[in-house]
């Protein structure tokens, strides 16, 4: 730290010849897989020119399903961090075999499909499922919880395969956070909710923002498991637009496709910005 | 805390923030991991406004025994006692203790006056008055004008000085700081040698400085602790260190010195190989002993012809003109070896390497320090 931090940035790329190159296979990837059907969806949607945009932004059907998504995306996204947050937390502050442990206990999701474990929620969760019968068993409740087909059915499942996506990010974040910038607050006054609040919390936004970002964004798109575990009001724009290809409306699929996508954008452009004021603000 | 404002028209610009200067006291003050000992039972006794400097090699517990005063670390046994409390278990968040940092640890989401307005918002002080405060802080150590930097857009020297005024700002009564130096070149550490020991007295706490470095804990302190494998050889001014060291630790680590391996006969004659002293160690018990010499007092002579105290025969091994002086190494017949320095206006003509002389030197020049 002798000299200005900005001194030790990166060398520019350019410093190695022709170093763009190393991104060349993905560029291609993302051309062949990515950039080029989404211009064919484009091209899609505008088969029978803008009415069919016209009607699917006046569709009031339409319209609510894209509020589920997005309020379902963001509560998902809240409830994660909420419980993934204390949880990275902990995972910072423990040993490494606990550290290991626990690590073990959030990636489990990710080694069983998801379908696999949206039955499993299904056998948990519905009205001959293993909670309402112990709870009707034991004389608790008289009659059965609803606890599928509803919006908690889908939350719990939601947040169930997104949870590691939200600690993740958040857990690395804390790793790089540096152990004498903790002592230093104490040793200025702080009390550790006070150090918390004022260094930890903000020292892990990075973290924060990278997990809420992936969340939201992958949760927008999510299909099965709203199909699986909600009702009709907890359809999700997933699973209209696979009924719009199912039933051959190529067209409509694709215009709601891109609605979503220019939605997420504008949606993300917002918070960024909004995010990078209040951080010039605290600074 | 007392901020006086209104420094009642001294003419200066800075000098505005002013802490009452603690007193510190560790008695006994005792430190283990595991099965190693870090610092045994150290006893220091700082009056207020005392800036004292620990000395010592890497590992010899310096920082230990700071974090033990800082509330970092829980002494096995013994107290510390600032201004008279007794704070030994107190968290460190209620010590009101200003602490500086080897690596600065500025929080790096925060420009250079939230750093600095950090320790007085955690103590209650409404945010318009931290404001000023640091504000006058970050004045104090000729930094107003980066104010709104964040630290990564500041040099290691300036990240300092924010160091600096954060541990001053809420006027503790006593500040710490480990290695706060440590990072910089030798230009700036100079200049910031000069800040720091400017600064801490405008301000007027009570300093408990580390470094292993001897000038840096020669120019600044009023005393120096030096520290060896967990304890304390030898607190005393920076004079009395290089005067009267009491350990050859001490006489080894701080200024040059030649050491003389002797023996201590009954009645206090020094006999060493090829010298002796006559009843120079009079207070001291038989036994084998070490004699201490700094190398401006040893003379160089081409023979032992006029020499009135002690002198050995001896062999140029290796000349050095540095300068002001010049540097002899001394080569006794036992295999010892003598530093000299002599002037260059008494040394017109240095004798070569390889030349045989006689170093002399005067009997209350010599430290005889018992084994
Ligand atoms: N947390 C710890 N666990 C185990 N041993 C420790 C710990 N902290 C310090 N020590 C040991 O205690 C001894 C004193 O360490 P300390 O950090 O106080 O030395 P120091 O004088 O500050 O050295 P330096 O000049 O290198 O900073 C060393 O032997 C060190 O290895
Ligand atoms: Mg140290």
């Amino acid at each position: 730290m002798t000299s200005p931090a900005s001194a030790v940035r990166r060398a520019p790329l350019r410093a190695v010849s022709g170093g763009w190159l190393l991104a060349l296979p993905a560029l291609v990837f993302l051309a062949v897989l990515f950039l080029w059907p989404l211009l064919k969806m484009g091209q899609e949607s505008l088969t029978d020119g803008f009415s069919t945009y016209s009607d699917v932004l006046s569709s009031t059907v339409y319209r609510r399903v894209f509020w589920t998504t997005a309020a379902t995306a963001g509560l998902v996204t809240s409830i994660c961090l909420l419980i993934g947050f204390p949880y990275a937390y902990v995972m910072y502050r423990s040993s490494r075999t606990t550290r290991t442990l626990l690590l073990a206990v959030v990636l489990l999701p990710f080694w069983s499909s998801l379908l696999v474990r949206s039955f499993a929620w299904i056998a948990l969760l519905q009205d001959s499922g293993l909670i309402n019968q112990t709870l009707t068993g034991v004389g608790i409740l008289d009659e059965p919880l609803p606890l599928i087909r509803t919006q908690l059915g889908v939350l719990v499942g939601m947040v169930h395969i997104m949870l590691p996506y939200m600690v993740l990010p958040l857990f690395a974040t804390m790793l790089r956070i540096d152990d004498r910038l903790l002592l230093a607050a104490t040793s200025l006054g702080a009390s550790p909710w006070r150090r918390f609040v004022r260094v930890f919390a903000p020292l892990s936004a990075a973290g924060i923002f990278a997990g809420a970002l992936l969340v939201f964004t992958i949760s927008l798109g999510f299909y099965i498991t709203p199909a699986l575990l909600g009702g009709p009001r907890q359809t999700m724009i997933g699973e209209v637009i696979a009924d719009e290809v199912q039933q051959f409306a190529l067209p409509t699929a694709s215009a709601l496709g891109m609605v979503l996508l220019a939605g997420t954008m504008i949606l993300l452009g917002i918070v960024v910005t909004a995010l990078s004021r209040a951080k010039e603000r605290t600074a | 805390m007392t901020t006086t404002t209104t420094n009642a028209g001294n003419g200066t610009t800075s000098g505005q923030l002013h802490a009452k200067g603690a007193e510190l006291r560790l008695q006994g003050v005792r430190k283990s991991f595991g099965d190693s000992v870090a610092v045994h039972g150290v006893d220091l006794d700082l009056r207020p406004g005392e800036f004292l400097t620990m000395l010592g090699p890497s590992g010899s517990g310096k920082t230990t025994t700071l974090n033990m005063i800082a509330g970092f670390l829980e002494p096995d046994s013994g107290v510390v006692t600032l201004s008279g409390k007794d704070i030994t278990h107190t968290p460190p968040h209620k010590r009101d203790i200003g602490m500086v940092f080897q690596n600065y640890a500025l929080f790096p989401h925060l420009s250079a006056l939230k750093n600095v307005m950090f320790p007085l918002q955690m103590r209650g002080v409404d945010k318009k008055s931290a404001r000023r405060r640091a504000e006058l802080a970050l004045e104090m150590v000729e930094l107003s004008h980066l104010a709104k930097r964040l630290p990564k857009q500041l040099s290691g020297g300036q990240q300092q000085r924010v160091a600096l005024a954060r541990a001053f700002v809420f006027e503790p009564g006593l500040l710490l700081m480990d290695e706060p130096l440590g990072a910089l070149d030798k230009r700036l550490r100079e200049t910031m040698q000069v800040e720091i020991m400017r600064v801490c007295r405008e301000v007027g706490s009570t300093v408990v400085y580390v470094t292993h470095d001897q000038d840096e804990a020669l120019t600044m302190s009023d005393r120096i602790a030096v520290y060896n494998h967990g304890y304390v050889e030898q607190l005393d001014t920076a004079e009395g260190l290089y005067e009267r060291p009491t350990t050859t630790f001490v006489a080894g680590f701080i200024g040059d010195s030649s050491m003389l391996s002797c023996q201590v006969r009954p009645g206090g004659d020094v006999v060493g190989s090829g010298w002796h002293t006559a009843a120079s160690a009079r207070d001291m018990e038989p036994g084998k002993a070490t004699l201490v010499l700094r190398p401006e007092s040893v003379t160089v002579r081409a023979d032992g012809t006029g020499v009135g105290g002690c002198s050995v025969q001896a062999t140029v091994s290796d000349v050095f003109y540095l300068g002001s002086h010049v540097k002899y190494l001394l080569r006794t017949e036992a295999g010892e070896t003598v530093q000299a320095h002599v002037p260059r206006s008494e040394a017109p003509t240095p004798f070569a390497r390889g030349a045989s002389v006689v170093a002399a030197w005067k009997p209350e020049a010599g430290i005889v320090l018992a084994e």
